[in-house]
C-alpha cells in the first residue's frame, strides 16, 4: 500500500529520489539539503507588486498636489521629501521612476520570466535591481543629508527595492540555469 | 497530464529508496528521471520540463555529466552565490555607514537650510527657478480672491515725512537678518509684491536659523532687483548666527532708529513703532509706509502664541518647493494646512503700499480687486508723524 500523500515517510521517500535523479544528471542545485528556490520568483513578484501600489499612490498624490498619509513634523515628513528638489531626478518626478522600476521589475519577476530560457530577461532583471539599488543609494543619502527628513513611503519602497535586489543577485545562478540547459539541451 | 503527473509520484516513492541508495542512478536516463523529479519533488515549480516551457523535449536532455563537470557547475555556482551574497553585503555596508555618518556627524541638526553646506548662510545657493518660479508668477486671480484674507495692515501710515527715492523712484528699504524667523517669512511675501512690479535675479535660498524655525525662505544676498517703478534696497544685518553679515549703511540705520526703534536698546519709536520694542523685518515704503518687526498676521505661521504651539513652517514645515507651490495655489491641501493664503493677503498690503507711493503704477496691478482692497484698508488707517 502506497503511503498517502501527507504522510511523512512519503515526502521523505519522495525527497530522497529527486535527490538522487538529479545527483544523477550532475545538477547540484539538488543535492542533499538543497532544495528548489521557488521563494524568488514569488518574493520579487509580491515585492514588485507592493513597489508598484506605492509608486502609483505617491505619483498619484504628486499630480495632485497633496501631501502623502504621512507624518509631517520631526525626521520622518514624507512632504518635505516628496517635495524637495531631490524628489526630481532629470526633471521626473522619483515617484514616476518608481513606476518606470517596478512595472518592468514586476513583468521580469513572474515565475514564468524566472523560468524563461530567453538569453536576455535575466540580465535585465540583475541590471534593473542593481539600478534600483543605486537609486536607494542617492534616495537615501538625499534624505539624510540634504533633506534631513525621512519618508515612510519611500523607505517602503527602499526595502522592496533591496528585497528584490537581494533575490535577483543571489539568485542568478537559478535564473540563469533554463538558459543553460536549453543550450546544453541543444 | 493528470495522470502523467500521478504516476511519477507513485513511481518515485516506489524507486526512491533504491535510487537514493544509489546516487550513480545506474545510468538511468536522465530524460525521464528528471521528469520524475521535477513533478514529484516540486510539483509547484513544474520541474525541468515545464521550466523550459516545453522548447527541450525530455529526449533530448543532456545526459548525466561527468565528474568534472560537475566539479565547474559546483564552483560556478559557488561563486556566483559568493559574488551575489557580496553584492548584499555591499549594499548593507554602504546603508549602514551612511546611516552612521548622519547619526554621529555634525552635518546634522535637522536643518533645512539649503545653505550649501554652510550653516551660516554666508554663501547661500541658488535658489531652485522651479521655485522662484511659483512665487513670481502667483495668479492675478489668486491675489483677487484672497485680498486682504481679513489680516489687519500691517503698515503704519506716515506724513509729513520727506520723501524715500532713489534716483526718481520710491525707495524700498528692507532691513532684516538670515536667522529671524519673521524675515523668512516675509520674504515669500517680498518676492511675490515685488515681482509685480520687477523681476528678481540670482535670488538665493536660505532658511531662518536652527534654533529659530529653520524656516526655507529666500535670500536677497547677492540678488539684483530692477524695477521702472521703484528700487528695493534689502540689507541683512546678520547672518544665521546672527553675526554681522551685510554692511548697513548708516543712512538705512537712521531710518531704522527713526521710525523702528533703538539699535542697541529695546526702546521702540513711537509713534511709527508703538512697541512695545523694535524689532526685524523692518520695512520702509518710501518713508511713506513703515513696518517694524513681526507681521502678526505673518508670526502665527512660524509661532502660535495663542497656543503656545510651533506653526506650521516650523521645522522647515513641507519643504520650500511644496510652500512655493502652496503660495501659487493657497486653496490647496498644503496651502491651507500653511495658511498660504496669509502670505498672499501681506502680499497684497506690500503691493498696495507701493501702489500708493508710487502713484497707482502699474494700473494693471494697482487697479485689480486684491490691491485695491488691501489699499482700502491701509487708507483707513490713521497717518501719524
Amino acid at each position: 500500500m502506497w503511503p498517502r500523500r501527507t504522510d511523512t515517510r512519503y515526502a521523505t521517500a519522495r525527497t530522497a529520489a529527486a535527490t538522487a535523479r538529479r545527483r544523477d544528471r550532475g545538477d547540484d542545485e539538488w543535492e542533499v539539503g538543497r532544495q528548489p528556490t521557488a521563494w524568488r520568483p514569488i518574493l520579487t513578484t509580491v515585492a514588485s507588486l507592493v513597489g508598484l501600489g506605492i509608486s502609483i499612490y505617491l505619483t498619484v498624490e504628486h499630480f495632485r498636489g497633496v501631501a502623502p498619509i504621512c507624518s509631517t513634523t520631526g525626521i520622518v515628513d514624507c512632504l518635505k521629501v516628496t517635495t524637495s528638489p531631490e524628489s526630481r531626478v532629470f526633471g521626473i518626478p522619483v515617484a514616476v521612476l518608481g513606476l518606470a522600476y517596478f512595472l518592468p521589475m514586476l513583468v521580469l519577476s513572474l515565475p514564468l520570466a524566472w523560468r524563461s530560457a530567453n538569453v536576455l530577461v535575466a540580465p535585465a532583471r540583475l541590471a534593473l535591481s542593481v539600478v534600483g539599488i543605486g537609486f536607494v543609494f542617492y534616495l537615501v543619502y538625499s534624505e539624510l543629508f540634504t533633506i534631513h527628513a525621512i519618508c515612510l513611503w519611500c523607505t517602503g519602497v527602499h526595502v522592496l527595492t533591496f528585497i528584490i535586489f537581494v533575490a535577483v543577485v543571489t539568485g542568478w545562478e537559478q535564473a540563469t540555469t533554463p538558459r543553460r540547459e536549453a543550450l546544453e539541451a541543444v | 497530464m493528470a495522470t502523467q503527473k500521478k504516476r511519477p509520484r507513485r513511481s518515485s516513492s516506489s524507486s526512491a529508496g533504491a535510487n537514493a541508495r544509489r546516487p550513480g542512478g545506474q545510468g538511468a536516463p536522465g530524460g525521464a528521471q528528471r521528469g520524475e523529479a521535477g513533478q514529484g519533488a516540486r510539483p509547484s515549480s513544474g520541474g525541468g520540463p515545464r521550466r523550459l516551457g516545453g522548447q527541450v523535449p525530455a529526449a533530448s536532455r543532456p545526459a548525466p555529466r561527468s565528474g568534472a563537470q560537475r566539479r565547474n557547475a559546483r564552483r560556478r555556482r559557488t561563486n556566483s552565490n559568493v559574488i551575489g551574497w557580496v553584492s548584499v553585503a555591499v549594499v548593507l555596508a554602504v546603508v549602514a555607514v551612511l546611516v552612521v555618518v548622519k547619526l554621529t556627524g555634525s552635518s546634522g541638526g535637522g536643518s533645512s537650510a539649503g545653505t550649501g553646506g554652510d550653516p551660516s548662510g554666508r554663501n547661500p545657493v541658488a535658489a531652485s527657478p522651479a521655485i522662484v518660479n511659483l512665487v513670481t508668477t502667483v495668479p492675478a486671480a489668486v491675489y483677487d480672491s484672497v485680498g486682504t484674507a481679513s489680516q489687519p495692515n500691517p503698515f503704519t501710515v506716515t506724513k509729513g515725512q520727506s520723501a524715500l527715492t532713489s534716483g526718481g523712484k520710491v525707495r524700498f528699504v528692507y532691513y532684516g537678518g538670515e536667522f529671524c524667523p519673521y524675515c523668512a517669512l516675509m520674504r515669500w511675501s517680498l518676492v511675490a509684491a515685488l515681482s509685480r512690479f520687477g523681476t528678481f535675479h540670482g535670488l538665493k535660498e536660505t532658511a531662518s536659523a536652527g534654533t529659530d524655525g529653520d524656516i526655507p525662505t529666500f535670500s536677497f544676498h547677492g540678488s539684483t532687483y530692477t524695477s521702472k517703478y521703484l528700487v528695493f534696497s534689502p540689507y541683512e544685518a546678520s547672518d544665521r548666527n546672527q553675526t554681522a553679515f551685510e554692511p548697513v549703511p548708516t543712512s538705512v540705520d537712521n531710518l531704522y532708529e527713526k521710525y523702528d526703534g533703538s539699535l542697541t536698546s529695546a526702546t521702540p519709536a513711537p509713534p511709527f513703532n508703538p512697541g512695545p520694542s523694535p524689532g526685524i523685518p523692518f520695512l520702509d515704503i518710501g518713508n511713506k509706509y513703515v513696518s517694524s518687526g513681526d507681521p502678526v498676521e505673518l508670526g502665527y505661521i512660524y509661532y502660535d502664541t495663542a497656543t503656545s504651539t510651533n506653526g506650521p513652517l516650523f521645522g522647515g514645515g513641507p519643504g520650500r518647493l511644496a510652500i512655493a507651490r502652496a503660495i501659487h495655489d493657497p486653496s490647496s491641501a498644503v496651502g491651507k494646512a500653511i495658511s498660504a493664503n496669509l502670505f498672499i493677503a501681506q502680499a497684497n498690503y506690500i503691493t498696495a503700499a507701493i501702489c500708493a507711493a508710487d502713484g497707482g503704477q502699474p494700473a494693471s496691478v494697482c487697479s485689480t480687486p486684491g490691491v485695491t482692497a488691501a489699499a482700502k484698508v491701509i487708507a483707513a488707517s490713521k497717518a501719524v508723524s
